[in-house]
């Protein structure tokens, strides 16, 4: 489905070596033609996608090969946003790996239409509105403001993602979808949590991304890569 | 560090294997390479994209 995406990207991130062979035709010396390209095309893996977009952000173009990936699958790609871990996240850690660590990882993600920034000052119960106000709860849907709260309903609760590592590589990422069972306005912030429940726990790290409305089973995933 | 939001509508679950190398744990449960389990289908799609499951197929 995304063959020829993984061609081109493939195409700009190999050395390409051709040789022409001679060979002799009615006394004189020829050389074989063709088409190089077709010839010694080669095949990227998915996750080039990804890196490639990255360079483009990181030289300030927008980028084109994951929004296009997803278009193909039925999706639509709604931003990729740096990622900002709060004060007690950066605490959280040096207890996880130094301390008494904790019997939940940080895995729940939970999202908000909260217009705030996100803020390393922010907690997971903060109702104060100049910040994210993970410590309100939204059980009903209503337009984005800077007191909304966490959704705790219309499928987008806070839920347990999927955690996913591979092996030396200096990241992890957490993963969820949300199907919503209901109108949702304007969503536009997530944070992850290592506790199930609203208003409970540490906010390891929270941040924003493209306004998105939902409409009943429209799905929003979420990917969270967190650098180790 | 970054995060990525997509929205999507209607993607069946899909049946994966995790990849060599690679370690899932999806409700509560960790899954190891060569191991199978079922993942929604949104969540599928952005792991296969990391690379860290291959999708073998939708759950109808």
């Amino acid at each position: 489905m995304i063959h020829d995406l993984l061609e081109e990207v493939g195409s700009k991130n190999h050395v390409q070596a051709v040789v022409y062979r001679a060979r002799a035709v009615g006394g004189r010396v020829t050389h074989d033609r063709g088409d190089p390209l077709d010839a010694y095309a080669t095949l990227a893996q998915a996750p080039m996608l990804v890196i490639q977009d990255k360079l483009r952000m990181l030289a300030g173009k927008r980028p084109i090969y994951l929004p296009e990936a997803f278009r193909r699958v039925g999706g639509e790609l709604v931003s990729v946003t740096p990622n900002l871990r709060t004060t007690v996240g950066i605490d959280y850690v040096a207890t996880q790996l130094g301390g008494v660590s904790s019997a939940t990882p940080a895995k729940y993600i939970a999202v908000s239409n909260n217009t705030n920034a996100p803020a390393a000052a922010n907690t997971a119960t903060n109702t104060t509105n100049t910040r994210i106000c993970w410590g309100t709860a939204s059980a009903t849907d209503a337009a984005a403001s800077t007191s909304r709260g966490e959704y705790t309903a219309l499928g987008v609760a806070r839920a347990a993602a999927t955690y996913a590592h591979t092996g030396s590589a200096t990241s992890f990422t957490q993963t969820i979808t949300f199907t919503a069972s209901g109108a949702c306005t304007s969503l536009q912030c997530a944070g992850l949590f290592d506790n199930s429940a609203q208003n409970n726990g540490t906010l390891f790290c929270e941040n924003t991304y493209t306004a998105t409305s939902l409409a009943t089973n429209d799905q929003l995933q979420i990917a969270w890569t967190l650098n180790i | 560090m970054a995060l990525d939001a997509n929205v999507s509508q209607g993607v069946p679950d899909k049946r994966v294997v995790v990849k060599d190398g690679s370690t899932v744990s999806h409700d509560d449960q960790a899954y190891r390479a060569g191991d199978e389990l079922v993942l929604p289908g949104p969540t599928a799609i952005a792991m296969e994209l990391n690379n860290y499951v291959t999708i073998l197929g939708d759950v109808v």
